[in-house]
């Protein structure tokens, strides 16, 4: 697809350099393009200590429910509950 | 023939009992309120003494905020210890557990007396039995699956999601810092929550604790290290899904600023979503250690900032809102009918009852005579 799109295919070797300092903190990470003969075509540099990146991930959205109520009784229900007995806080 | 006594004429310790615990009193403080002993309180609570004189009823429906009748025929429902639940601390002693329940038996009371004008959702709380600790992951996703509800992000308002099942929570607990909430599972399923602890990222993680009881512990004595902690881990499993949690906590590496970004998406203290990543093994021991040193040093154990919004319970406040509006019923008659003082009723609900209207009293002039 990204062919297709008009990307051209690397006729060569991509290499991942990594630079460690003194105290072997990583100082530079460059992605480097050499041909079959090893020489080099290009480099490009990482930030790899931006601290944004401008990856955005796709959350999905939070569960979010409608309101609940207690809806009052019909008339037919409420006969029916009375009928039943049921629903009454004491025996009187 | 010999007279016949109704339910109602019986007088019923249980109820004594009931109204007693409610108020914190022991059997001792009672009688010594209403100048009685208290092998007569005793006696009267057991049902051994079936025909207390009425004064000393009326003075005991006095001190306790109750109606004289209210201590005549049998109760309903009685939250009893086994379907009860509560999450405490170890200090909590077991009169205010006991003050709790009886709390709680007084609230089922009401919406038993509201079922009669209103139409509450059936409980539907699936019961899951769960061996290990993984079981419990996998109950929590269960769970989620049985109402509904992806397993891929938030749930925005989890006690709108209980109430919808049929549990009613009541943001009305007494007021103690040793007890956090608590649950009841039974024709009448509730949680309360403690309210005085002013974070709604907990009450979130409490109300998910207490439905981790509903599902795992149904008729299980509940309060050991064991069921605590599977409820904790319920809890934090149905909050924050494990793959959907994963995915989302290592998009950044470990910072606080990236913990209150979930925080704020996921609902659920910053506490939790360290100890869930820890849970999960995406943050070392080490790192988990210095969180939670970080967490105490801040303050943040006792009230972490950038809280969420919380949604108060919906069921039982529509009910009483409704009350002489929507329902012939009203507030009042409730009231009278339950056999509580208004008082007492604003106790057990926090609803106040307002004064009834006074009808001004019509004067006629004199000259109408003339």
């Amino acid at each position: 697809m990204a062919l297709d799109s008009g990307f051209h295919e690397i006729d060569g070797v991509l290499r991942l350099a990594v630079e460690t300092d003194g105290s072997h903190e990583v100082s530079a990470v460059t992605l480097v393009e050499m041909d079959d003969g090893g020489n080099l075509r290009q480099s490009y540099q990482i930030p790899f200590d931006e601290g944004d990146s401008n990856v955005v991930f796709i959350q999905t959205p939070p569960v979010d429910l409608p309101p609940v109520i207690a809806e009052p009784l019909t008339k037919e229900e409420d006969g029916e509950k009375r009928k039943k007995g049921h629903g009454f806080g004491s025996v009187s | 023939m010999g007279s016949v006594l109704f339910p109602s004429e019986i007088f019923w310790g249980e109820r004594l009992q009931l109204a007693r615990e409610f108020r914190g009193l022991t059997q001792t403080q009672l009688a010594e309120k209403v100048a009685a002993s208290c092998a007569l309180i005793s006696l009267c609570e057991n049902g051994k003494k079936r025909e207390p004189t009425r004064d000393l009823v009326e003075a005991c429906a006095d001190i306790l905020g109750f109606q004289s009748d209210f201590f005549y025929g049998p109760l309903e429902e009685v939250f009893r210890e086994d379907e009860c639940s509560f999450r405490h601390r170890r200090s909590a002693p077991e009169r205010l557990k006991t003050q709790v329940r009886a709390h709680a038996t007084l609230i089922g009371m009401v919406i038993n007396r509201l079922r009669s004008s209103f139409k509450f959702p059936e409980v539907d709380v699936p019961h899951i039995l769960a061996r290990s600790f993984s079981d419990v992951e996998k109950a929590a996703e269960d769970c989620r699956r049985h109402w509904k509800i992806s397993l891929d992000g938030p749930i925005k308002n989890i006690g709108r999601l209980l109430e919808r099942s049929g549990v009613i929570i009541v943001n009305h607990l007494v007021k103690s810092a040793k007890i956090d909430a608590f649950s009841r599972y039974g024709r009448t399923s509730v949680i309360f929550l403690n309210r005085s602890i002013p974070s709604p990222s907990r009450w979130h993680f409490d109300i998910a604790h207490e439905c981790g009881h509903l599902v795992l512990h149904p008729g299980i004595p509940t309060g050991t290290v064991e069921t605590e902690s599977e409820a904790n881990k319920f809890a934090s499993a149905f909050l924050m899904p494990r793959a959907a949690f994963s995915r989302e906590f290592s998009t950044a590496p470990f910072s606080w600023n990236h913990v209150f970004d979930l925080k704020r998406r996921w609902q659920t203290s910053a506490a939790s979503i360290v100890r869930r990543a820890y849970d999960l093994g995406l943050v070392s021991a080490v790192d988990y250690r210095r969180g939670f040193q970080y967490l105490s040093a801040k303050g943040w154990n006792k009230a972490e900032p950038q809280e969420p919004s919380f949604q108060e319970p919906e069921l039982l406040s529509t009910a009483l809102g409704a009350l002489g509006d929507k329902v012939e019923l009203t507030l009042q008659e409730l009231c009278a009918d339950l056999k509580f003082k208004p008082e007492t009723f604003c106790d057990v609900t926090g609803v106040a009852i307002p004064a009834p209207k006074v009808k001004p009293i019509e004067i006629i002039p004199f000259k109408q005579f003339a």
